[in-house]
């Protein structure tokens, strides 16, 4: 008997990672995006919603420190300690609007450098996660050539493979077709069963269990 | 989880570098036909005897490889902060600096190295005195490393705006004069003879000095440029 090859790894269930923030004030030249931002995220699923321009994808960059707020604190904890900044930074993997990824290379190329800032990984594990999602055939493609919606989920499968137990999507649904949607969906669902944390700013909301989702409404 | 190492992290950068360079020759050749086109313009803007154009092919070699060196530097960050991969490196478990040193080397070696390879070949076209030559490319290799820590720096500073150039320039060429006056300076003293080593041994201080705090600030000239 030939013993089965290319078995995915048994994932290791991540520390209970959560976000929280107090009192936040951010200004955009004239606007005040946020003042008195308070939060403190309870469950996995951070869901921020809100009208176009109520500043989501800010307040998802300033969660992960790329961008800093005019008065205020954001703190991350895991299993209720405190995180230092220096050490939040391993733990987060971003896939915001602009999809990171090099027109002149290709997917899997991409893949590996954007991996490779996290932690160190092979063409071959690339490769073995990707046929796990049955997107293997996008790998050789230049990033350039693919659609906008095989763009979306590249760089959705550089958070799944980076292997960080929190995840900070902004707008993962965006140019996805019902397929995809139940794709990301699915990744949701098992990054959640494995104990990760998620923060996602979308219109649509997860399928996950409502219990595990708290959301976030940001008003104009 | 395997962690990450230093040398891992150099090499990822790398080999992005190598890749997008291979992809595009075009416009990665363009600083060195810039180099090639100014040293050969030279001498038919001037009476081409030998004697006239021995006495200033430093100088020229010198400032068409900084010119050169600052057109190939100035659009180090703009692909990866128009796509986004800049925020990536600046989420990434290691440092920013170190990720800027071993992307800003990287892009050293495919652009500020052909310089100083060709470097002899455009002198030999304006009869630099055979003294001159080994200074010249020491002199060169320090001066480009030097310059590629300083241009990264105002690179990063004007990523963010859109037509940066002129900026780029204002900030930058204040920066690299010392450079080109201690380059210039051994080259010369090297072709008439002399001993080289004064504004060698300066120009080594100023590259290590660059090289070393560059990094640093261009990391944080980044994080500003994204926030």
């Amino acid at each position: 008997m030939i013993a089965p090859t290319n078995v995915p790894p048994v994932p290791i269930p991540y520390p209970n990672i959560r976000a929280s923030a107090t009192a936040l004030e951010l200004w955009r030249g004239e606007r005040c995006l946020f003042d008195d931002l308070t939060f403190e995220s309870k469950a996995p699923v951070l869901h921020v919603r809100g009208a176009n321009g109520s500043g989501k994808t800010t307040l998802l960059k300033v969660l992960c420190g790329l961008t800093t707020v005019e008065r205020g604190d954001v703190l991350w904890t895991r299993d209720g300690v405190s995180l230092r900044s220096e050490e939040t930074r391993g733990l987060l993997a971003y896939a915001g609007h602009q999809d990171a990824l090099n027109p002149a290379l290709s997917a899997a190329e991409n893949l590996a450098w954007g991996v490779g800032l996290y932690r160190s990984v092979s063409p071959d594990e690339i490769e073995q996660r990707m046929r796990q999602e049955g997107l293997e055939s996008l790998l050789p493609l230049p990033a350039g050539k693919l659609s906008a919606g095989q763009k979306r989920r590249v760089s959705l499968m550089r958070s799944v493979c980076s292997d960080t137990p929190v995840w900070l999507w902004d707008e993962p649904y965006a140019n996805l077709d019902a397929s995809g949607v139940d794709w990301v969906n699915g990744l949701i669902d098992a990054h959640v069963a494995n104990g990760g944390c998620l923060i996602l700013s979308a219109h649509q909301s997860p399928t996950i269990d409502p219990g595990l989702v708290q959301v976030l409404e940001l008003s104009q | 989880m395997k962690s990450l190492s230093y040398t891992a992290v150099f090499g990822n950068q790398l080999r992005k570098e190598w890749r997008q360079l291979g992809r595009k020759l075009g416009s990665a050749i363009t600083p060195l036909l810039f180099f090639a086109v100014v040293v050969a313009l030279f001498p038919l803007s001037t009476e081409p005897s030998p004697a006239r154009l021995s006495a200033i092919a430093s100088s020229v070699v010198w400032v068409a490889a900084l010119l050169a060196a600052m057109l190939a530097q100035q659009t180090l960050f703009r692909g990866d902060f128009d796509d986004g991969s800049l925020q990536l490196m600046a989420l990434s478990p290691m440092p920013l600096w170190f990720q800027v040193l071993a992307k800003q080397m990287a892009h050293w070696v495919v652009s500020g190295l052909p310089l100083v390879v060709l470097s002899p070949l455009a002198a030999y076209s304006l009869y630099l005195p055979a003294d001159g030559y080994v200074t010249l490319v020491l002199s060169l290799l320090l001066g480009t490393l030097s310059l590629s820590a300083l241009g990264a720096i105002g690179a990063a500073l004007t990523v963010s705006i859109g037509q940066g150039g002129l900026l780029f320039a204002v900030l930058v060429l204040p920066l690299v004069v010392p450079v080109l006056i201690m380059g210039t300076q051994a080259t010369e003293l090297a072709s008439n003879g002399g001993s080289p080593s004064g504004p060698l041994n300066a120009l080594a201080a100023i590259s290590l000095l660059s090289i070393s705090l560059g990094p640093f600030a261009t990391a944080a000239a980044i994080r500003v440029s994204l926030d």
